[in-house]
C-alpha cells in the first residue's frame, strides 16, 4: 500500500514550489508514494499555472498512474485544480461580490453590543474603495485583507456548487476525507503577495468546512484529524513593475507584508493549534534576486524557478517524514531551529537542501545524466529501436518532460529561448552570489550546440565536488557505449516498457557512478 | 625455406599447409571477436554498429581465404621445382584455404548465434 500525501500550492510562489515538488517526484524522492497535488491560484491565465499543468500533464504520461520505487518518476500525481477565476464570472470585483449577493445588505445584530450593521458597512470598513473596485483577474495583488475573505468565500461557493458534481477541489477533499485519519497535508505560498498570504492562514478551516457541505455531514473534522505542515516564504526577489493600474503588488512592499505576516503566524492561535510545523524560508535584504519587470498577472507572469523553491519542495519531503516517525509532534513546547547557508561558498550542494543529501546526489545526479544522454545521443530512441521495445508515441511526453526539466534550452510556443527548470535553478544561485551555481558542474550547462553535447564527457564532469562519482571510459570507447553495455546486461528480461527502460536506466547509472 | 624435392618433403609441406590455414583461421576468428567488442554502439536515434560489425565479419571470412593463400604460397609453393608436386600442391593449397574459410564462417555463425552478448549477437540480429 502506497502512502499518500496531500500538498497544496497557492499563489504564483505556490506554483513554482509545486514545480520544485514534481521534479523532486520525478528524480524519485518520493518512492512509494501516492501524492495528491492541489494547485489553487486567482489567476488561472497566470503562467505559471499553465506551466504546471503541462508539467504535471507530461508527468502522468510517463508515471503511467502507479507508484513505484528505485527509478525515476516513481510517485503517483494525482493533480487537481481549484480556481475562482474571477474574470469568468460575475464575480471580477469585490464590489460585484457584495453587490450580487442579496444578503450582505441584510442588518445583522451584533450579540453583545446590540449593534446592528450590514456585511456591505463592514467591508466598507475594511477596504479601501479602489481595492474594492480593482479586477481580481489577476489575483489579491498583495490586499490580503480582502484575500482572505475572498478566498474562504470562493472555497465555501465552490463547495455548494459541487455538492453533486465532481471538480477538482471535491475530488482532492473527497480523497483527503476517504478512509483514516492522520493524512498529512502540505502547504505552499508566499506571505508577501497576494493570493498565497491571503490564503495560508483559512486554507485549513476553509477546506473543513467545505467537506462539510460537500458531503453533507457535520461531524467531518479535516483539521483536527489531519497533520497540516505549511513553508511560507517571505520575500525573496524583487522586480520593477510597469502598470497603470491603481492596486497592483510592489516588491519595496514585499519586506513589510513579510513582516506583518510573521509577526501574524507567531501570534494567531489557529495557525499555531492547526499547522503542526511551519517552515519559513526568505532572503536578506542584500541578496534579492532581481526579476524582469512584469505586469500584474496573466499569461506574462511566468517567473523563472528559484532554488529557494527548491528549498521549500525539501521542506515538504521533511514534513513527510516527520509524520512518519512516532511521536514527532507529541511536545507541545513550540521550538524555532534556524538554519543558514554558509557565506563564501562557490555554489550550493546536496547538503544546502536536505539531510538526506546522499539520496538527493544519487536521484538528481541519475535524471540529470539520463535527461543528458538523451540531449546528447537520442538514448531513449536509439534504445527503444534495438533493446526495449515499446511505442515511439510514448517518448512524446519524456521529451516535453526533459524540454522543461532543464538541460538542454528550448523553444517555446512564442518562439523564445527558454531554459528549463534545473537551468533556472542554477540561474538563480548564480543570481545570489554563487558564481559555480550549484551540484553539478558549470560547463554541464555551458553545452549549447549539438556537438557540445556529445564532446562533452559525461562520465567525468558532473558533480561539483571533491572525488566527485566518475566512472571510466576505456580506450577507443566513449561514455554512451559505457552505458548502453551497462543498461543491455541490466534486467535485461525487462525489455517490453518505457517504464522498464527507465528502471534499467536509473539502475545502470546508478552502479555507474558508484550513487 | 629449402626446396622441397622429394615425396616425403611435399607430403611435410602439404600437412603444415592445412595446419597454418587452421591457425590463420582461429587467429581471424578471435580478431572477428576482439574488432566486434571494439566497435562503439552508435548514438543518434538509429545504432548501425551492429551492421558494421557484420561487416567485419565477412571481411575476416575473405581475409582468411586470401591471408591462407598468400602464406602457404611463399612459404612452400615458392619452393617447389618439380611440376607433379606443385599441381598436387596447388590442390591441397586451395583446399587447405577454401576449408579454413569454412571453418572460419562456421564457428563464427555458431558462435555469433549461441552468443548472449549484445555486440556479438547484433552481427546476426533476431528478426522481431
Amino acid at each position: 500500500m502506497p502512502k499518500s500525501v496531500f500538498v497544496v500550492g497557492i499563489g504564483g510562489t505556490g506554483m513554482r514550489c509545486i514545480e520544485s515538488f514534481v521534479h523532486l517526484c520525478a528524480i524519485g524522492m518520493f518512492d512509494d508514494t501516492e501524492v495528491h497535488l492541489l494547485a489553487m491560484d486567482t489567476d488561472k491565465d497566470n503562467g505559471n499555472f499553465r506551466r504546471l499543468a503541462t508539467l504535471v500533464d507530461n508527468y502522468k504520461k510517463i508515471n503511467g498512474g502507479h507508484s513505484k520505487s528505485e527509478t525515476l518518476f516513481s510517485a503517483k500525481i494525482n493533480y487537481y485544480q481549484f480556481s475562482p477565476d474571477y474574470d469568468k464570472t460575475d464575480n471580477a470585483t469585490m464590489a460585484r461580490i457584495i453587490n450580487n449577493n442579496a444578503d450582505n445588505n441584510i442588518e445583522i445584530a451584533n450579540s453583545v453590543s446590540g449593534t446592528r450593521v450590514k456585511a456591505t458597512d463592514l467591508a466598507d470598513l475594511l477596504i479601501r474603495p479602489e481595492v474594492k473596485e480593482m479586477s481580481l483577474a489577476h489575483g489579491y495583488r498583495a490586499q490580503t485583507q480582502m484575500g482572505s475573505m475572498l478566498m474562504y468565500y470562493a472555497i465555501l461557493e465552490e463547495a455548494y456548487n459541487t455538492r453533486s458534481n465532481s471538480g477538482g477541489l471535491r475530488d482532492f477533499l473527497s480523497n483527503l476525507n476517504n478512509g483514516s485519519a492522520g493524512k498529512q497535508v502540505f502547504v505552499f505560498g508566499s506571505v508577501f503577495g497576494g493570493t498565497g498570504a491571503s490564503s495560508l492562514p483559512i486554507i485549513p478551516p476553509a477546506f473543513n468546512e467545505a467537506a462539510k457541505i460537500m458531503f453533507n455531514n457535520d461531524s467531518i473534522d479535516l483539521v483536527k484529524n489531519n497533520y497540516y505542515g505549511a513553508v511560507i516564504l517571505t520575500n525573496y526577489f524583487t522586480f520593477d513593475i510597469q502598470c497603470n493600474e491603481k492596486v497592483y503588488a510592489t516588491a519595496d512592499k514585499f519586506a513589510l507584508n513579510s513582516q506583518a505576516a510573521l509577526n501574524f503566524y507567531n501570534n494567531d492561535q489557529t495557525v499555531k493549534d492547526v499547522y503542526k510545523r511551519l517552515y519559513v524560508l526568505g532572503r536578506d535584504a542584500g541578496s534579492l534576486r532581481r526579476l524582469p519587470s512584469g505586469g500584474t498577472g496573466g499569461a506574462d507572469q511566468c517567473n523563472p524557478s528559484d532554488f529557494i523553491e527548491l528549498m521549500a519542495a525539501f521542506a515538504a519531503h521533511d514534513f513527510f517524514k516527520q509524520c512518519d516517525k512516532p511521536n514527532s509532534f507529541d511536545n507541545p513546547d513550540k521550538r524555532f531551529v534556524c538554519r543558514g547557508i554558509d557565506d563564501n561558498i562557490s555554489h550550493l550542494s546536496f547538503r544546502n537542501f536536505t539531510e538526506d543529501d546522499k539520496e538527493f546526489m544519487k536521484r538528481l545526479g541519475v535524471m540529470t545524466v539520463t535527461s543528458f544522454i538523451d540531449s546528447a545521443y537520442e538514448y531513449f530512441e536509439n534504445l527503444r529501436r534495438d533493446t526495449v521495445h515499446f511505442d515511439e508515441n510514448d517518448l512524446i511526453p519524456l521529451k516535453k518532460y526533459f524540454q522543461m526539466f532543464g538541460i538542454k534550452s528550448y523553444t517555446d510556443e512564442k518562439g523564445r529561448l527558454v531554459k528549463g527548470w534545473l537551468n533556472q535553478i542554477v540561474e538563480s544561485a548564480k543570481d545570489c552570489g554563487y558564481q559555480e551555481g550549484a551540484f553539478f558542474k558549470p560547463t554541464l550547462f555551458a553545452c549549447s550546440s549539438d556537438k557540445d553535447f556529445k564532446k562533452y564527457e559525461i562520465n567525468e564532469k558532473v558533480f561539483n565536488m571533491e572525488s566527485a562519482p566518475t566512472f571510466k571510459v576505456k580506450l577507443f570507447s566513449n561514455p554512451f557505449n559505457v552505458i548502453k553495455d551497462k543498461v543491455i546486461d541490466t534486467k535485461p528480461e525487462n525489455n517490453k516498457t518505457l517504464e522498464q527502460l527507465m528502471e534499467r536506466t536509473y539502475l545502470a547509472l546508478s552502479s555507474l557512478y558508484s550513487l | 625455406m629449402s626446396l622441397i624435392k622429394t615425396a616425403p618433403e611435399l607430403a611435410n609441406a602439404i600437412s603444415a599447409t592445412y595446419l597454418i590455414d587452421l591457425a590463420v583461421a582461429v587467429v581471424f576468428f578471435l580478431a572477428m571477436i576482439v574488432t566486434a567488442f571494439i566497435i562503439n554502439y552508435d548514438y543518434g536515434k538509429v545504432d548501425n554498429s551492429g551492421k558494421t560489425r557484420r561487416a567485419y565479419f565477412f571481411i575476416y571470412g575473405v581475409l582468411t581465404l586470401l591471408v591462407s593463400l598468400a602464406l602457404n604460397w611463399a612459404l612452400f609453393f615458392r619452393n617447389i621445382r618439380i611440376a607433379a608436386f606443385s599441381n598436387k600442391y596447388l590442390m591441397h593449397l586451395a583446399l587447405a584455404a577454401f576449408a579454413a574459410t569454412a571453418a572460419y564462417y562456421l564457428i563464427s555463425f555458431i558462435t555469433v548465434k549461441l552468443s548472449k552478448n549484445r555486440k556479438l549477437s547484433s552481427i546476426f540480429p533476431k528478426k522481431d
